[in-house]
């Protein structure tokens, strides 16, 4: 029988009627040409198979797991890029000539804007007054996307500790180590939480998400507070375990350093 | 969390395989995968629940791709060929060494023109039929199975030529 190319494909993707795929199985028997066209398609078949099978395993960017949990009860988390050192030139170029034709223009340019837009807004929502301010772009680019914590949130950051009474209207919760080998905490407000980062001497607000409101308006206890949105960004960045409380101490006695 | 959120975050890994598959430069796969999760989540209302959820979302890729792709068009970008790589304005480093590490079946792959790519990638990377593949595209059947058959052939062709016998 003769076999065209097309039914050589539709066989090896298992899309033939059954009655055809079982007379090309009996004709591959009695025709050797045959069984090697398909072999061959079999063989491409299993090598596109693992086709960028190496994405499959790569961690997934924060940012990517907060945009798939948008809008998901009980909280959403709104992440902000972590600048990168090499990406610092890039941001800086993008900011200068945001008409230049670089290769994704559509993408880099709209960006930046927009979540630094969303970081002023919802960081100046955050709990009572005003908690932490949008960084302006610094001359050579840095941080230029992460707010940084101002009043209450930045002093509970820096002298605060999960056991202590909620003296503020802000307490935190987990202490920990990024990869990057800085400390960071996550916090509780009245209306928000989120992860903050200890970067040259001040606290940047990495992520921010609706808190999880205890019943009564209570502050629940430090861990069982931090909505699950914020925990899956630390999951992300924590080196090791989060700091036990006489390591969280030490880290505020030493000033964070 | 309800299951439409966890079954969007357990298909990130291979949504994001589809995006390079389609964008070629990872940063771009990330950020159309970002686009992608974006306005599923705005139109989730027409999703049905008992369908696939990960053909639903690759036609919003899809369709998400070719938006950016006519966009850049109206910015005047001259579409780089695949030789020059999706980085020609971005030597960057890593961005080289990763097109570096790319096998040969991607880099055959990344060469194919982009129905081609889309419909290969759909049958014969994230397993979809002919008929959920076709539907992620909306096109009928025969046009996907003549681009999956052109696809088939330029790959053989180009894997033989670089003496990787499939």
């Amino acid at each position: 029988m003769t076999v065209s190319d097309e039914e050589v494909f539709a066989y090896v993707d298992g899309e033939l009627p059954p009655e055809t795929m079982a007379r090309i199985t009996a004709a591959m028997t009695k025709d050797p040409a045959l069984a090697a066209r398909i072999q061959a398609q079999k063989d491409l078949r299993r090598l596109l198979s693992g086709a960028h099978a190496g994405v499959l395993r790569e961690a997934i960017p924060p940012k990517l797991k907060a945009a798939a949990t948008n809008g998901a009860k009980p909280a959403e988390v709104i992440a902000f890029p972590q600048p990168k050192p090499k990406e610092k030139a890039k941001d800086r170029i993008r900011v200068q000539k945001p008409a230049s034709p670089s290769t994704r223009p559509a993408f880099a340019v709209r960006k930046p804007p927009v979540w630094a837009a969303m970081a002023a807004c919802l960081v100046a929502g955050l709990a009572v007054g005003r908690l932490a301010l949008p960084s302006p772009p610094t001359a050579d680019g840095r941080a230029a996307e992460l707010p940084t914590a101002v009043g209450p949130l930045a002093q509970a950051l820096e002298d605060g500790t999960a056991a202590g009474a909620a003296s503020g209207p802000v307490r935190v919760g987990v202490t920990f180590k990024s990869q990057a080998g800085r400390y960071c905490r996550t916090f509780q407000g009245q209306t928000q939480a989120g992860v903050a980062c200890r970067a040259e001497g001040s606290w940047r607000v990495l992520a921010v998400s609706p808190a999880a409101t205890a019943a009564g308006g209570q502050y629940r206890q430090a861990g069982s507070e931090t909505p699950a949105a914020v925990m899956a960004v630390v999951d992300d960045m924590i080196a090791g375990a989060p700091l036990d409380a006489a390591g969280e101490a030490q880290a505020v006695k030493a000033g964070w350093r | 969390m309800d299951s439409f959120h966890k079954d969007m975050l357990d298909l990130l890994p291979r949504l994001r395989r589809m995006a390079r598959v389609l964008a070629r430069d990872p940063a771009d796969a990330d950020d159309l995968t970002q686009l992608t999760l974006e306005r599923a989540l705005t139109r989730r209302d027409q999703w049905r629940e008992g369908t696939r959820q990960d053909s639903w979302m690759f036609r919003i890729m899809r369709n998400a791709w070719i938006d950016e792709s006519r966009s850049r068009a109206r910015r005047g970008r001259v579409l780089a060929p695949p030789e020059a790589g999706a980085n020609a304005a971005d030597p960057a480093a890593q961005t080289l060494d990763s097109r570096l590490a790319l096998t040969a079946v991607e880099a055959a792959l990344d060469a194919l023109p982009e129905d081609q790519r889309t419909a290969v990638a759909l049958v014969l990377i994230e397993g979809l039929s002919y008929q959920e593949a076709a539907d992620s595209l909306e096109i009928p059947m025969g046009t996907l199975t003549s681009r999956l058959a052109r696809g088939r052939t330029a790959l053989q062709a180009a894997l033989i030529d670089q003496g990787a016998r499939p």
